[in-house]
């Protein structure tokens, strides 16, 4: 037998027939636990990592922000990170939201902050990759943001999963 | 002319106190309804064409609509041929991979002389939003916010897609609405063009919000370029939560490029959720 349960609400001035529907419980929706031991919504103000790399020809990561989003599956996440204060080659950034490769001496250097989700945590990365036979210098210790962090009660991804978003 | 509806905050904050983004469920507003979500892993090849772009179905979404919709790839997405695992650069290429018109979903790829076999592995979300619509929800004013001790008062439905979940369970995950937690809800959604490489949006939500942007890519860029099945003008890319570099107010956002100018035509949807407070 099929049966339907829940809150349909129409639009103002339509009727509960109309489509769309202003809410309709029988949808799902993208939920955040907002209990504070839950940890689910927070803000994150550091640097961008603590490690001076000076690489050739490789790359180096580091994990400088962790946090167990308690959820039995890989959840959705949003960060949404502010650029807070950063060295003179980076400072046009500073006041600025940013995500992905926005941090690049552009090729063959490449600096990035990305966000890593597996079956226990979320964590901010930063990865600092040199193509060249040169050494070079990574910067983002001295990169100050403020990231807030929304980690959903909806799974994104059976596997681990990264939101490295195009350097556009 | 009275107002009527539907209005349930989060548990502990008064409704008739609560703040936009503390209310999970309010029936002048929209939320961001999941129309369906859909896990792939499909082989997707090309082999003795002309050079160019391609799209391939990956799924029909059938909405009649161009809808918001997300991919996150799993790693498991790779080009077959040569081993190279897609990622990490994987999200990248594929968020630039993944075409919806008002039916169906595609993958563009790209052919350049030879052969090509893709295993594509990941989950689509799809909302039951049109993204090419506009809508502003109706400002609701409050005198201030605040919280009362945690209440054993409540409202929680089932999502019933998700199986036989249980109203006890202690995370959110079986639940379409659950009052001990936040419900994301959508101040604004709609369309922009730039072609000056600078990008504005006008919420006036009153904080720097969250939101969600996606980019179009309108029919001129495929016609007489590239055999395509599309049904519409223009198709649509997967909406990403921190792309480009966005300066965000309380009545803006802007949004350009690290090195490159924005140009054509984008949609966004703006959420009820400030960008810096947590709550």
């Amino acid at each position: 037998m099929s049966y339907r349960t829940g809150i349909i609400a129409a639009q103002d001035g339509k009727t509960i027939t109309d489509t769309p529907q202003a809410y309709r419980s029988d949808y799902g929706h993208l939920l955040v636990d907002t209990r504070p031991e839950a940890n689910n919504i927070g803000i994150y103000e550091g640097k961008c990592g603590s490690e001076v790399m000076s690489i050739v020809n490789s790359t180096k990561e580091e994990i400088f922000f962790r946090i167990p989003h308690n959820l039995p599956f890989i959840p959705r996440v949003s960060v949404y990170m502010l650029i807070r204060d950063a060295p003179a080659a980076m400072a046009p950034l500073i006041g600025w939201y940013a995500g992905g490769y926005f941090f690049s001496g552009g090729f063959p250097v490449n600096e990035s902050v990305f966000v890593r989700v597996d079956e226990e945590n979320v964590c901010l990365v930063r990865r600092f990759s040199n193509s060249s036979t040169s050494s070079s210098s990574s910067q983002l210790q001295d990169v100050l943001i403020r990231a807030k962090y929304i980690i959903n009660s909806n799974e994104m991804a059976n596997a681990p999963y990264e939101i490295v978003l195009p350097f556009i | 002319m009275g107002r009527y509806g539907v209005e349930i905050s989060q548990q502990g904050i008064p409704v008739d106190r609560a703040a936009d983004y503390q209310k999970v469920l309010d029936s002048n507003w929209k939320f961001l309804d999941i129309a369906f979500e859909v896990d792939i892993d499909i082989k997707i090849g090309l082999s003795g064409v002309s050079n160019g772009f391609y799209p391939i179905e990956i799924f029909a979404h059938n909405l009649g609509y161009l809808p918001a919709f997300e991919f996150v790839p799993s790693p498991l997405t790779k080009e077959l041929n040569n081993q190279n695992n897609v990622l990490p650069n994987g999200y990248q290429e594929s968020l630039r991979l993944i075409r919806a018109d008002n039916q169906k979903v595609y993958a563009n790829i790209l052919y350049s002389g030879s052969s090509i076999e893709m295993r594509l592995v990941g989950k689509f979300r799809v909302f039951a939003l049109d993204i090419l619509n506009e809508y502003t929800a109706p400002t609701v004013p409050i005198t201030t916010t605040s919280k009362s001790p945690q209440s054993r008062y409540g409202a929680k439905f089932l999502d019933l897609n998700k199986g036989n979940g249980d109203i006890d369970d202690e995370t959110l995950y079986p639940f379409t609405l659950n009052t001990r937690g936040k419900q994301m809800s959508i101040h604004k959604h709609g369309t922009q063009r730039t072609d000056a490489g600078l990008l504005t949006v006008t919420h006036n939500v009153g904080y720097p919000p969250t939101y969600m942007i996606c980019k179009f890519e309108e029919k001129s860029s495929w016609v007489g370029v590239y055999p395509y099945p599309f049904k519409t003008d223009y198709v649509v890319g997967g909406m990403v939560t921190a792309y480009y570099l966005a300066k965000l107010t309380p009545t803006t956002i802007q949004f350009k490029g690290v090195q490159a100018t924005l140009q054509g035509l984008y949609g966004y949807i703006i959420l009820k959720d400030p960008a810096e407070i947590a709550g």
